[in-house]
């Protein structure tokens, strides 16, 4: 396998996509770290707005506290995933920061640089916060041209057999 | 990695999922090839029966030339599949074939194997057709406790979805 983009979105949830690097995929060629930046909210206000509300907004917190936060905060996350990669021995490990709607940029960066898998992880929300914040994981399954890796955290899946839709309609 | 459980159908997404081990997923001790029975029409349809209809169902096919059909169906899927992946070098292959709703059956059998791993096949679908006919693949992604492997076709183009082509005009 050639490249493998991988979408390091907070420390919390790498342990899973570290330990999937590991066991599931045969080591690819060069890895893309991306980490996108939320500007506001979660991801359906971002999914909301156009692309030039986007772009104003970008521009509108450069160089405020809030921005140099997001920074901080980026280089943080991909130093941790930098370093636990490079423990486990791969090499060639390019690190993207992007700011915007995160499905949106994920599928951009793979389209690009022409990516092999696209890694993303599963934050494990319920239905209800799924559908009030968004849900990137189900986004990027749904429009990517490429295979892609859901890696699921502890506690993903719980809510599996709790109510599904056909105890509503059996009522 | 010791189990991968495989869903094969005989739908053309679903061949997507041969490619899986060239150069991309550790060979596994054992993978199971699952193939489940659609009883009836699409997944919505099913997945509005109550396990009990869905019983009941069950039983009236028991016998008939139907279920014979589709017995030889399943027999003849999993052997195209079965012989798919010994020419690709994998020999401790086992073969399960259910009957019920898909997405649900999918879990049950990664929860009773106590799989590492489930690779499904997407068949592209979008937007309309996907909420009218169900997405197996959703059901399964949102619920299952182990990482998913969602195949997409190679060079197919995917139109993506309504979000990108909308807002540059209304902005």
């Amino acid at each position: 396998m050639n490249k493998v983009l991988i979408s390091a979105d907070n420390v919390r949830g790498s342990e899973e996509i570290l330990s999937s690097m590991n066991n599931v995929v045969t080591s690819p060629d060069s890895i893309i770290l991306l980490h996108v930046q939320q500007l506001v909210g979660n991801s359906t206000m971002t999914a909301m707005m156009s692309y030039s509300e986007i772009e104003t907004m970008k521009e509108s917190i450069e160089g405020t506290e809030h921005k140099e936060a997001l920074d901080r905060r980026a280089e943080k996350v991909l130093t941790h995933y930098r370093k636990a990669l490079e423990d486990r021995g791969m090499k060639n490990i390019k690190c993207v920061i992007k700011s915007g709607h995160p499905a949106d940029e994920i599928l951009q960066v793979a389209e690009q640089e022409k990516v092999d898998l696209i890694i993303v992880g599963c934050s494990g929300k319920s239905r209800l916060r799924k559908f009030t914040t968004g849900c990137t994981s189900r986004d990027v399954e749904k429009n990517s041209r490429v295979r892609v890796l859901i890696t699921k955290n502890n506690g993903c899946g719980k809510h599996a057999h709790m109510w599904t839709g056909r105890e509503a309609y059996a009522l | 990695m010791n189990k991968v459980l495989i869903a094969v159908d005989d739908t053309k997404g679903s061949k997507y999922v041969l490619g899986v081990f060239q150069n991309l997923v550790r060979p596994p001790q054992e993978v199971l090839l699952l193939h489940v029975q659609r009883l009836e029409g699409r997944s919505l349809m099913i997945d509005m029966l109550s396990d009990a209809e869905l019983s009941t169902l069950k039983e009236s096919l028991q016998g008939t030339e139907y279920k014979e059909k589709l017995d030889r169906h399943a027999e003849k899927i999993l052997n195209y599949y079965r012989k798919e992946f010994e020419n690709a070098g994998l020999f401790s292959i086992r073969t399960i074939i259910r009957e019920g709703i898909p997405a649900d059956e999918i879990l049950k059998v990664a929860e009773e194997e106590k799989v590492d791993l489930i690779v499904v096949g997407s068949n592209g679908k979008k937007g309309l057709n996907r909420l009218i006919t169900g997405c197996v693949i959703n059901y399964v992604e949102r619920n299952a406790t182990v990482p998913v492997i969602v195949e997409k076709p190679e060079t197919k183009e995917i139109i993506h979805g309504i979000k990108e082509t909308v807002s540059p005009q209304f902005s």
